[in-house]
């Protein structure tokens, strides 16, 4: 099964996710290993210890098309939202930049 | 339109209802690393309305616990001052709100475009080497004065959202056509009428011209830049919005770099949809 890794409030995480990178404590000691199932009760541990975010694998059962037509719908949603910055080339780099992070994080 | 609505819009602010004292507390002493937290909580426990919406999000946040946490008390070991202090403030402020607007006020989409750029704030003031709690509180409160439009003069604000469409013009100058003021500078006003600090009232005033500041205050270049990225990240959007225009001057003074700021799009986009637990009924 294809996976895609995604960063998410410790709030939203489901038990039985599976953790997508290792996590390390304040001095650099592994707290969890990547690959390791987030069980209700390292919820609880991970809450008390103030972690706040994780990044974990979630199951990715698009098909080609359905990330291609995602990839060209979120150019379009992007494309609209900067209508207005002809000229800017800040804006015209941040619009770049974003574009490229929407596609990496939606292949 | 006309300068006779603008004044009378500022004379009105005088009968607003005032800010809750704990919102009042908080602004003033984000930078206060020495606040007693006792005080602080014994003046929030007054409210016990605020109490139990304060405890409901906090019991919603916090893990490790096998019972709820029943108190102010208790929640401050588990959320840190900082963390209790940002919850006392959106839950007063969204209470305290919670009856304004006009018939056609979205209460989600403007507290969601808060979160937004309150979240991105934060981020920036933190690449910034900048208190990241007051951002993240000038975030939350950029566009008071809309949300003061939109409870005085909802059929005005209408209007205005339907000159931004017909003439494809920012919300700033279809408020100053139609009212002769705009939502900044309404905020700015209501910021100095609440007594809110000098930056953090610069901040709300000055957001869509932060070069017009005489000397350059940061927190007012985050918030700027803040609603921007907001906007460009499909933060607390609606269908129909734009990315607003950026300082060049405000971006250069933070040493801001986009590619940079990039690495941290996945956490800013976490920290808003953990934001978005305030917007639950």
């Amino acid at each position: 099964m294809k996976t895609r890794k995604r960063i998410l409030p410790l709030s939203l995480v489901q038990t039985g996710s599976v953790l997508a990178n290792d996590l390390l404590g304040p001095g650099g000691t592994t707290l969890l290993t990547a690959g390791c199932e987030i069980s209700d009760d390292t919820l609880k541990s991970l809450g008390r210890r103030g972690i706040e975010l994780l990044a974990i694998l979630e199951n990715d059962t698009r098909s080609a098309e359905d990330i291609a037509s995602q990839q060209i719908a979120a150019g379009e949603r992007l494309r609209l939202l900067f209508r207005h910055t002809r000229g800017n080339d800040l804006l015209l780099d941040l619009h770049a930049v974003v574009a490229q992070y929407r596609q990496d994080s939606l292949a | 339109m006309s300068k006779e609505l603008a004044d009378d819009l500022v004379k009105r602010l005088a009968r607003l209802p005032a800010l809750p004292a704990v919102v009042q507390d908080i602004l003033t002493s984000l930078d206060d690393e020495e606040m007693h937290a006792d005080t602080f909580i014994h003046r929030v426990n007054t409210d016990p309305v605020l109490v139990a919406r304060i405890l409901a999000t906090a019991n919603s946040a916090v893990y490790g616990r096998t019972t709820p946490v029943a108190s102010l008390k208790e929640a401050l070991p588990l959320l840190g001052m900082n963390q209790l202090r940002q919850l006392i403030l959106v839950t007063s402020l969204m209470q305290a709100f919670d009856k304004q607007g006009g018939a056609g006020f979205d209460r989600k989409n403007y507290w969601s475009h808060s979160f937004a750029v309150a979240t991105c704030a934060r981020t920036i003031a933190q690449w910034a080497n900048e208190n990241a709690d007051t951002a993240y509180s000038a975030g939350l409160l950029h566009d008071i004065g809309h949300l003061l439009l939109s409870t005085v003069e909802p059929e005005k604000v209408a209007l205005v959202y339907q000159d931004m469409e017909t003439e494809q013009c920012s919300m700033i100058d279809a408020e100053r056509t139609i009212m002769g003021i705009d939502h900044a500078e309404l905020g700015l006003h209501m910021a100095r009428h609440w007594q809110l600090p000098s930056a953090l009232t610069e901040a709300i005033g000055l957001h869509h011209e932060p070069d017009k500041i005489d000397s350059p205050a940061a927190l007012t270049d985050i918030v700027h830049v803040a609603e921007v990225l907001a906007c460009a990240l499909d933060l607390g959007t609606l269908p129909n919005s734009s990315v607003p225009p950026l300082s060049p001057m405000s971006f250069a003074r933070l040493g801001l770099h986009w590619p940079s700021l990039a690495r941290r799009f996945p956490e800013i986009e976490a920290r808003f949809l953990s934001a978005a637990h305030f917007l639950e009924d």
